[in-house]
């Protein structure tokens, strides 16, 4: 099936650096790449999935895509846009149509505001609203996401962790925005809150037309709730598109690896784990060639002569890994 | 014989907001060699459960008491701190689950294992040596070996490292050692992994298994992930607000969960085969544990409640095979999902 709808959100060849802090003086200066060369399209109304292991740069792309990360080359298209050309007071006009809910709702929540205050503050900076009419909207909001109109003048202290993301969410949709992008949302929360807030992010998703960029290290997860999925080792892209064809069909051993180190809660087949070997490598020196050198199970020596380009290996399934061909068909 | 026998116990925290009845009462038993898992929520009473067990929890604030607490058949009640530290490592021995703030940040982690066979004069040379040098070398070969039986490459040169210079999974793995150091009956392990990437998690687990398995140590996990549960437990605990609210082996609990708490639970994770769907949930959340509802705890959440549930608590009712559960209405559950 062919898109034929517009990409909401493109990124096109982003890199972003980080400089590294010296050990000595006269050092030459390090830099990490946090992310590099990662281009991607984000369509309305889907779901997007971003999964890697800590430090792989999914929180820097996602701040990427909201224009809060400097980049040092590419381009950010959202609605056609340019976010990289743009100057502050157009993107702050752009950013309302873009929100985030934050991993930790404890501290992502002023505890010296109430509720209102807390909700509002996206409508005052907008401006224009009468306080009775920005009370109206922040109950209307707030019942949506499952508060009652009681909780107004509560205080963030007074609710539990589930409640607290909900008060998160509810500041992130008032001003009813296109684009939201979903930081780990509910691995601060207890196990049996978290049905609910993922529950509760569906459901708002298909009455308001929001598309989600969605973050998790949690495989099953985003398996159960994202449309199409990017995965990221090292701040590359190791593989990217649908969901349901990643899934069935990983192609990428860093991708196999990941999906089987899941474990898996079905008692009667357990499967077979394909284990990796060794830990993350620093960032600052990764591996020459493909960055997954050295922690593959499937390595060849071509592999460490150059970066792999991304491949379409089916239609919406795209591979950075040289040795598709002969991985892909034993899968 | 248990490797682990406790009676009754029960662990209360006055506080000035009111008292906090962490742990009501509840008995387990773990056979040796065999892994029970605790599963429940943060504030259920897991980790409180496992400090009292090591006798850990300073008393006061807390207030701990105990029908029956045994060790490998050895009554552990009655001992004082002095006698307990002879025992903690020796026969019993704890895995934390933040490995950075459970090690020294600067001493080497061999020297730390070290510690252990001197401290427990493990080190009283095999080789008929005694006299302070010859220990404390006995003690380095010792703590290598425990080294390289974790999986650490170089261990010779690890041995020298301090905890910063290693990895998480690495400094996860240092603490396994140390638990195993001196082969103990029992190893109580406290959210080992939560601390970990997904693929290290797999690969430290797969070290814990292996080595509980290989010494036919008995495990008690502590967790609030029943995927790991799976994989690792032969029997499970699951706690909900200081109770035990079911127990069973982990082919009963995840094929026929008769308690709705440990229903919502299963329902409420992903499956890497689900398509994309809603998710069972639970509703509202935790209820504050110093003022915890009346009648059964999880009434206010349950869907399944009566009139039964909001006044009495119900007992945990013991079925066939150690099975148990807490609830007035299992069987009508059950009849309903199977009708």
């Amino acid at each position: 099936m062919e898109r034929t709808d517009k990409p909401l959100l493109k990124l096109e060849n982003i890199n972003v650096t980080f400089p590294v802090k010296k050990d000595f003086p006269f050092q030459k200066r390090r830099f990490v790449k946090a992310v590099s060369d990662v281009s991607l399209e984000i369509y309305p109304g889907e779901t997007f999935g971003v999964v890697g292991e800590s430090g792989c740069g999914k929180s820097t792309l996602a701040n990427t895509t909201l224009g809060m990360q400097k980049v040092d080359s590419g381009k950010i298209f959202f609605e056609d846009k340019d976010l990289t050309v743009m100057n502050k007071r157009e993107l702050k006009e752009v950013r309302r149509s873009m929100q985030m809910i934050f991993q930790d709702p404890f501290s992502s929540l002023n505890p010296r505001f109430s509720v209102f205050d807390i909700v509002s503050e996206p409508l005052r900076i907008k401006g224009g609203y009468t306080q009775e009419e920005m009370r109206a909207l922040v109950a209307e909001m707030l019942a949506e996401v499952g508060l009652s109109e009681g909780d107004l003048d509560r205080f963030p202290s007074d609710f539990s962790g589930g409640q607290k993301q909900r008060i998160g969410i509810a500041r992130a949709l008032i001003l009813k925005p296109k684009y939201l992008v979903c930081d780990e949302p509910v691995s601060a929360l207890d196990v049996s809150v978290h049905a609910q807030i993922l529950n509760l992010l569906m459901d708002l998703q298909e009455k308001f037309h929001i598309t989600y960029l969605f973050i998790s290290h949690n495989l099953a997860v985003v398996k159960r709730i994202c449309d199409r999925v990017i995965v990221m080792y090292l701040g590359k892209v190791m593989e990217y598109g649908n969901v349901e064809r990643i899934f069935k069909n990983p192609v990428h051993p860093y991708t196999k690896a990941l999906i089987s180190a899941i474990f898996d809660t079905d008692i009667d087949c357990p499967r077979e784990r394909a284990k990796l070997k060794g830990e993350v490598p620093s960032p600052i020196n990764p591996p020459a060639g493909c960055r997954f050198c050295g922690r593959c199970p499937e390595e060849c020596p071509e592999c460490s002569q150059g970066e792999p380009p991304l491949v379409e290996v089916e239609e919406d399934h795209f591979v950075a890994c040289i040795r598709h061909t002969s991985l892909g068909e034993k899968a | 014989m248990n490797a682990l026998e406790v009676k009754n116990l029960k662990v209360i925290f006055p506080t000035e907001m009111g008292i906090v009845r962490a742990v009501e009462g509840i008995d387990i038993e773990i056979e040796q060699g065999k892994c029970a898992a605790i599963v429940g929520e943060s504030g259920c009473g897991k980790s409180v459960t496992s400090l009292a067990v090591m006798k850990l929890l300073s008393t006061p604030p807390a207030i701990v008491r105990v029908d029956k607490l045994e060790l490998g058949g050895t009554d552990i009640k009655g001992l004082t701190d002095k006698q307990m530290q002879k025992v903690r490592g020796k026969d019993v021995a704890m895995i934390f689950q933040d490995a950075l703030t459970a090690l020294n940040p600067v001493m080497q982690v061999g020297k730390q294992i070290d510690e252990i066979f001197l401290a427990h004069n493990l080190s009283d040379g095999e080789n008929g040596k005694t006299g302070r040098v010859n220990r404390k070398k006995e003690a380095k070969r010792r703590t290598i070996e425990a080294l390289k039986l974790v999986g650490i490459s170089d261990a010779e040169l690890r041995y020298k490292a301090y905890p910063h210079q290693l990895s998480g999974g690495m400094r996860q793995r240092v603490l396994i050692a140390m638990a195993f150091a001196c082969n103990p009956n029992l190893i109580i392990a406290d959210e080992p992994t939560t601390a970990l990437d997904v693929t290290i998690q797999a690969q430290v687990l797969d070290v814990l298994k292996d080595l509980q398995r290989k010494r036919n140590t008995s495990l008690m996990l502590i967790t609030h992930d029943l995927s790991i549960v799976m994989n690792m437990a032969d029997e499970i605990y699951v706690m909900y607000c200081g109770k035990i609210v079911e127990r069973g082996t982990t082919r009963e609990i995840f094929k026929d969960p008769l308690h709705p708490y440990t229903m919502g639970l299963l329902g409420s994770i992903a499956r890497i085969g689900d398509a994309k769907s809603r998710f069972v949930q639970i509703p509202s959340s935790l209820p504050s544990p110093i003022h915890k509802p009346s009648g059964c705890y999880f009434h206010p959440r349950c869907q399944y409640a009566g009139e039964r549930c909001k006044t009495e608590m119900p007992p945990l009712e013991k079925l066939e095979g150690g099975r148990c559960v807490r609830c007035w209405n299992y069987k009508e559950i059950k009849n309903g999902k199977n009708g």
